[in-house]
């Protein structure tokens, strides 16, 4: 017998003999698997406090267990894994859309729901798909853009690379909003840095140099933000060319309160995943019909400035890490 | 009178020779011109202020130090790539010392850093220790080992990325004070050169001295051109070698400090592509691939190309796409100079 099926036929006796324990509790002892596109980053670390959080509310077990990297064939394994332990439901987000659609018709067929949350599927296979409106949150960026400068100018947008779904649509709302109306402003060619904050800055620079009538940049994601922050303080331009980026990491937060940035769109990881944790469960326990479901559901976006940032209605969004390791 | 006439006509034609063979040469002329034509075309000749400079100058300053030491280790028939998560780990630990130090988590949190001075030295001293020790063993596997130096520093590339990510968790440190930025990195010295490209500055003068002037450099270029003869020569090879990585590592570590100060964050994603810029910018500076030929200037001069490219780009609002084209033609030409040179001297 070769050793993996050892090992598989282990885990599922250890599943089993785990089963029938809680089995013994209750009646109605649920238990869902979650797995995320990678552990260990703010957003979704943030994402399982929320899952986390409904889980104990509801009286769910839940087992959340991912990759360290974003990487379908890591994240396979572990869907696999999390699939041996014979869990009633499954949360996951899809790392590739295309490539999971697959496993997860199958995990359906087999009579196990699959609620997608953060990024879609390539064919709606799953049971549920929660996501930020990745557009809308762009257009919360230019309207804020919209307030704080008057009378035109020239505005800068940092994507990541071009042909990513999300961060183009952040990009795109982002144009839009500005330029709806006659606002006369004046967008030039999107930056694209990836991950490299030395990009971002020599981007930035180079248009601080070239047009004195820069008067705001979006960041697309955090990276971009930092690299957009630190040349705008380089050329002691802080304050007059407005900074706004997405996400709201801790060290984001604190300088929106120091005034380097102008405002931070936040998205809702902490909702998404109770949402998805409190809808899975109330599918398994019956009390919703899975036909009555209607297939996509969108998170919320809030804008958080310095001076709504301690409203708790603004605060309550911002990355909460503090639901223990 | 005759005769001093053609011995100078003599030097003269051999100075051109040398110095018309010389890839490095070329490439600082690509370099000017480069510069000249963004100044021409840039509205108002915005490109060729002082200003924008050493914008771009500071933009390279971290690149311009991992380069230089690239340039000794390729002279030494050595290649580093792992240069990219060794800065992410020097950093993450170098934030990591600041925040610890500088206050509790509570006052950190807040703002407030009462042992900042004291914190700032630690850290710097963090990164610099990290980074070193990340060299000595990338050293010690290749020398005591005997392993090839591209396989060692892939899976050290892994290693040292994967041991940032487990000490931060995944996520930037949080909290590091914006004084690195403000009073460190932004400072300029007599109000015009940027304090990270005046450290870049000195410290490539003096490798550059090492290099040209010491028997150290003869010695790192020796053993690029015949690690056998070297030996033969009675020089302690391994011993070399190791102390070439440590100095890579050192470099670093001092480049992951000048990245905390840039951006006052650590940047986890963001070095990936340190080493092969690192690489194409001594390659393109005219250091052969095969040991034995290494400019210190010329690695300087690789590093720049590719930034002034970038930001012309931008200011004459140009796809920013083209850079990457040039910049590879630019490395196929340099290669080429390099292998017609090596041709020559056979």
């Amino acid at each position: 017998m070769p050793r993996s099926t050892i090992l598989r036929r282990s885990l599922f006796a250890a599943a089993l003999v785990l089963a029938s324990y809680s089995g013994a509790k209750s009646a109605d002892d649920v238990s869902i698997a979650f797995v995320p596109g990678l552990v260990g980053e703010s957003f979704y670390g943030s994402m399982r406090c929320g899952a986390l959080a409904a889980a104990a509310e509801l009286g769910v077990t839940l087992h959340y267990s991912g990759p360290t990297d974003w990487d379908i064939a890591l994240q396979t394994q572990f869907i696999e894994s999390a699939l041996l332990a014979k869990p009633q439901g499954l949360i996951l987000v899809p790392t590739d859309g295309k490539a999971l659609v697959t496993i997860v018709e199958e995990t359906m067929k087999s009579g196990i729901p699959v609620i997608t949350v953060d990024a879609p599927l390539s064919e709606p296979v799953d049971l549920h798909n929660i996501q930020s409106d990745q557009y809308a949150g762009g257009v919360l960026a230019g309207q804020l853009m919209s307030k704080l400068v008057t009378g035109g100018g020239v505005y800068l947008a940092l994507g990541f690379d071009p042909g990513m779904p999300d961060i183009d649509g952040r990009v795109k709302g982002f144009i839009d909003a500005l330029t709806a109306g006659s606002s006369g402003a004046e967008v030039l060619p999107i930056g694209y840095p990836q991950a490299s904050a030395a990009k971002a800055a020599e981007i930035v620079a180079a248009t601080i140099q070239a047009e004195p009538n820069l008067k705001g940049i979006f960041a697309a994601h955090t990276t971009a933000g930092l690299g957009a922050a630190a040349a705008i303080s380089e050329a002691n331009r802080v304050g007059q060319i407005k900074l706004i980026s997405f996400d709201a990491d801790p060290q984001q937060v604190s300088d929106l309160r120091a005034g380097v940035y102008d405002g931070l769109v936040v998205q809702e990881p902490y909702g998404i995943g109770y949402d998805a944790v409190q809808l899975l469960t109330k599918v398994i326990r019956g009390e919703v019909a899975a036909s009555s479901i209607k297939h996509d559901a969108q998170a919320p976006l809030v804008m958080a400035t310095a001076k709504n940032l301690d409203d708790p209605e603004v605060s309550k969004y911002l990355y909460n890490l503090d639901c223990g390791r | 009178m005759k005769t001093d006439e053609s011995k100078l006509n003599r030097a003269i034609s051999a100075i051109s020779t040398q110095l018309l063979s010389a890839t490095s040469f070329w490439m600082l002329a690509l370099l000017m011109s480069l510069i000249i034509t963004f100044g021409l075309i840039s509205p108002n000749n915005v490109f060729l202020s002082a200003n924008n400079m050493f914008t771009i100058a500071l933009g390279v300053s971290q690149l311009g130090l991992i380069s230089v030491g690239t340039c000794y280790l390729l002279g030494a028939g050595q290649l580093d790539i792992s240069i990219g998560s060794n800065i992410t780990l020097s950093s993450i630990l170098c934030g990591k010392t600041v925040v610890a130090l500088a206050g509790s988590p509570a006052e950190v949190a807040a703002g407030i850093y009462p042992n900042l001075n004291w914190a700032l030295s630690a850290g710097a001293l963090a990164a610099v220790a990290s980074g070193a020790t990340f060299g000595w063993l990338n050293g010690v596997l290749v020398t005591r080992l005997r392993l090839n130096s591209f396989i060692v520093t892939l899976a050290t590339t892994g290693i040292g990325l994967g041991a940032a990510l487990v000490i931060s968790g995944g996520s930037n440190v949080p909290y590091i004070p914006r004084v690195v930025q403000t009073g460190f990195s932004n400072y300029r010295v007599g109000g015009v050169v940027p304090l990270p490209v005046l450290i870049t500055i000195i410290v490539a003068t003096i490798l550059w001295f090492i290099l040209r002037r010491t028997r150290y450099g003869t010695w790192t270029l020796a053993i690029g051109s015949s690690r056998e003869a070297s030996a033969r020569a009675g020089i302690d090879v391994n011993r070399h070698i190791l102390s070439l990585y440590i100095l890579m590592g050192v470099l670093c570590g001092a480049s992951a400090i000048l990245d905390i100060a840039r951006f006052a964050s650590t940047n986890i994603g963001g070095h990936r592509l340190d080493a092969l810029q690192a690489i194409s910018a001594a390659v393109i500076g005219g250091t052969s691939l095969f040991g034995g030929t290494a400019s210190v200037f010329g690695a300087l001069v690789g590093a720049l190309i590719p930034a002034v490219l970038g930001t012309g780009l931008v200011i004459i609002r140009t796809d920013p796409f083209y850079q990457l084209i040039i910049v590879g033609v630019i490395i196929i030409v340099a290669v080429f100079m390099d292998q017609k040179n090596r041709e020559r001297n056979i």
